[in-house]
């Protein structure tokens, strides 16, 4: 088994070293990201795709996209979200794979599983990627970075599959790093190292910078994130307008957001996106069953339930709506959900229109603020 | 080895040391109890890495020997000898139960189970290097007291494994006073005994609630108290009549408790507990099955307990006598944690003070021995709009 490639940033994290007193520098985040998720299970099922470009997505003929490339096909420079039709044209040689989110959410499972063995504190963005909070962890591990491998070696262990890691002060910093060594990467950013980590970065690592931001800041002479951090709010404001603090901030690499793990959502919702649109009556009925059967399983796993049944209409035309109802009960079974999706189908023009997308969401769920629970040690952070 | 021991002898140690026999072991000789036979005596141990337990019974010892068993099959054969003499054995490398059986010892009985060396079985230290705690000078502490301490405190662990610490119980001792204290961070529980000055050796350790619950065990059962304790930096090991108790510790330090202790809590409800604990108890039939919440609305002279669930659709209220004579104050709870309290407080009649809906309210028993304080913290639900 090959060793795992380990970066630790500038230099080695000395082991029971001085952290800096900020208590909020203390955390340990990690943020997992598995390595070209879809794309590595289908080549791990099927030995015959190892080492072949390799693209997951809908029928090129249709309005699919790349929902993943395998390395060998990012070479070529297939990317995810691209449509299927230009991936095709860019590397005609790859082999299509329908993707069986099934079998995905079945591995993303048995890797969050993994990660429970470690930390109940995970926040799942994706399938693919979550972060965990290891600042105290049920193997009582001192160190983020040994976690992060442990973890890794697990992920390939069991599940045959590669993750990237980086190792963090906070959820921004970390993933950043984990993107940094991709495939099989692990980067370590000690709190001392934070600010000759994002020096000579390039301003757009920093979330909600996209093109335009970037341009903004371009023009006033700001490329990296070194730069935009020696530069102040006030200065930022007439470009970047009402996010100046939060972007300078994060360019200071302070980022106090917590690990969010998902037990409280404001809506649990899913959606279908259709290959043709679709004028069948029947056809959207059996969609909405499919994701009414979809979102009470989830309800049900996470114990919630919610009174308000929402669906959401994409007409061919791209315009979209949401019918909404509230229910006297809570509703976590699937029935109901489908039967007021129904109901609530009715009364839009799908019939006549068609659609191109329905989605199907539950909210509404009791008040979990009211009922928090305040903790003695609240008042000073962390604890032990 | 050879050896007889009376039957009532043998299961006292099994049953004492078989606590410490994990469910699941992490080997498979951790299953195992280890029995050494010497100079007249039967000494039993068992462990599960964590906690260890050892035990001497009498025993006329023929051939000395040591050897590890199952230590559940032991158990079970030796509960089902009537009380007579058992005969053991090691014949072959197995281990043979015999002696005589039934009405009158008129029928015999031979068993024989698989015996496994004792090398590969961990050692239990008969000593540790660290702090002698002898409480032979002083006399004995009192059994009673080290059990209604672990009784009244250790619910209060908390089951966090984010927060190592908070997951044992802080035992204190030093000449002038014992404390033990538990928190979860949602309560927190003291109780503090003022000791003779005696210098018996200072200690302030977190032990496992597992640890606590078997000394408590032990000392239920014993006639002279706690002996003597050895505290080591990584573990401890209690000395109790023929009985020893190894346990790993939590390592410290622990959380600052004294800290958040409120001393500005103005209000005080005195009431009795066989009032306000049934009222609660019916009330938070209809709390919110999420957060068990339930409000304590306090004015002059009487307390109104709401709850209400909106996924039974249905609301609660009890209004009950009480002696309070601040203003008024609204202040919700989580009812589990509530009435835990109230259940193990151990007095008639109970004194809240509070503050307002934010501050921890200090919980104590109406009436408390001289020289003995116990009291609760009980962290509030942040109140609804």
């Amino acid at each position: 088994m090959p060793d795992t490639k380990v970066s630790h940033f500038v230099t080695d994290p000395v082991e029971g070293a001085e952290s800096p007193p900020a208590k909020a520098q203390n955390r340990k985040i990690i943020h997992i990201d598995m390595d070209a998720f879809y794309a590595s299970v289908e080549q791990r099922d099927t030995p015959s795709l190892r080492g072949r470009p390799v693209v997951v997505g809908g029928d090129p003929e249709g309005r699919g996209v790349v929902a993943a490339a395998s390395y060998e096909a990012r070479k070529r420079g297939v990317r995810s979200a691209m449509p299927m039709r230009t991936a095709m044209r860019l590397c005609p040689q790859a082999v299509r794979v329908a993707p069986d989110f099934g079998k995905y959410r079945g591995v993303s499972r048995a890797i969050n599983d993994i990660f429970h063995e470690y930390t109940d504190l995970v926040e799942p963005v994706a399938l693919d990627e979550a972060y965990l909070d290891v600042t105290y962890n049920k193997a009582d591990i001192p160190f983020g970075h040994r976690v992060a491998r442990m973890i890794k070696g697990e992920i390939r262990s069991e599940l045959k599959l590669t993750a990237s890691a980086g190792v963090a002060p906070n959820k921004f910093l970390a993933k950043i790093a984990s993107d940094l060594r991709k495939p099989d990467g692990l980067v370590v950013v000690m709190p001392h190292q934070v600010t000759e980590f994002l020096v000579d970065l390039p301003v757009e690592v920093i979330p909600g910078v996209g093109k335009v931001t970037r341009e903004q800041l371009r023009r006033v002479g700001i490329d990296t994130v070194g730069q935009l951090a020696a530069s102040s709010p006030p200065q930022l404001a007439p470009h970047v307008g009402r996010r100046s603090s939060e972007l300078w901030q994060r360019a200071q690499g302070i980022d106090d957001s917590p690990v969010h793990t998902e037990r409280d959502p404001k809506q649990l919702s899913a959606e279908t996106t259709f290959g043709d649109d679709v004028h069948d009556l029947p056809q959207m009925q059996q969609a909405l069953e499919d994701l009414s059967q979809d979102v009470a399983m989830r309800l049900q796993r996470q114990q919630l339930r919610g009174r308000v049944v929402t669906i959401k209409v994409r007409y061919p035309d791209f315009e979209t709506i949401t019918r909404s109802q509230s229910h006297g009960l809570y509703l976590d079974t699937q029935q109901p959900i489908q039967q007021i999706a129904n109901q609530l189908l009715k009364r839009t023009h799908a019939a006549d229109r068609g659609v191109r997308l329905l989605g199907l969401g539950v909210s509404g769920f009791p008040d979990m603020q009211r009922g928090v629970q305040l903790d003695l040690f609240g008042g000073f952070g962390a604890v032990g | 080895m050879k050896l007889t021991v009376d039957r009532n002898e043998l299961w006292r140690g099994l049953n004492t040391v078989l606590d410490a026999v994990a469910s699941k072991p992490a080997q498979p000789v951790l299953a195992n109890v280890l029995l050494d036979a010497a100079e007249s005596q039967l000494t039993l141990s068992a462990t599960d890495l964590d906690l260890s337990i050892r035990t001497r019974v009498t025993a006329a010892v023929d051939v000395p020997g040591r050897v590890t068993v199952p230590a559940k099959t032991l158990a079970e054969i030796t509960r089902e000898w009537p009380e007579a003499d058992l005969q053991i054995s090691l014949e072959d490398g197995r281990i043979v139960l015999s002696g005589h059986l039934g009405a009158a010892n008129s029928g015999e009985g031979r068993y024989s189970l698989a015996a496994t060396p004792p090398d590969e079985f961990p050692d239990m230290p008969e000593s540790l290097d660290g702090i002698e705690l002898s409480f032979g000078e002083g006399g004995p502490i009192d059994g009673d007291l080290i059990r209604a301490m672990i009784d009244r405190t250790s619910f209060a662990v908390s089951k966090d494994e984010t927060r190592p610490v908070l997951n044992g119980v802080l035992w204190r001792i030093t000449s002038d006073f014992m404390s033990m204290v538990a928190t979860d961070g949602s309560r927190m529980a003291e109780f503090r005994r003022n000791l003779d000055g005696t210098d018996r050796g200072t200690a302030e350790v977190i032990l496992p609630p597992q640890a606590c619950q078997q000394l408590g065990k032990l000392l239920d059962g014993a006639q002279d108290g706690l002996a003597k304790a050895l505290v080591g930096d990584s573990q401890v090991l209690f000395q109790v009549g023929e009985t020893q108790l190894l346990t790993r510790l939590i390592e410290g330090p622990y959380v600052d408790y004294e800290q958040v202790v409120p001393r500005e809590n103005d209000k005080r409800l005195t009431i009795a507990i066989d009032q306000l604990l049934p009222a609660v108890r019916r009330v938070s039939i209809l709390s919110s099955s999420y957060t068990h919440q339930v409000r304590m609305m306090l004015q002059d002279g009487s307390l109104e307990l709401t709850a209400s669930s909106q996924e039974i659709g249905g609301e609660a209220r009890e209004v009950i006598p009480g002696d309070y004579s601040s203003e008024a104050l609204e202040v919700a709870y989580n009812a589990h944690y509530f009435m835990e309290i109230l259940r193990k407080i151990g007095s008639d009649e109970v004194i809240i003070d509070l503050r307002d809906s934010v501050t921890a309210a200090v919980v104590r028993p109406g009436e408390q021995l001289d020289g003995e304080e116990l009291f609760y913290l009980l962290m509030p639900m942040r109140p609804s709009a």
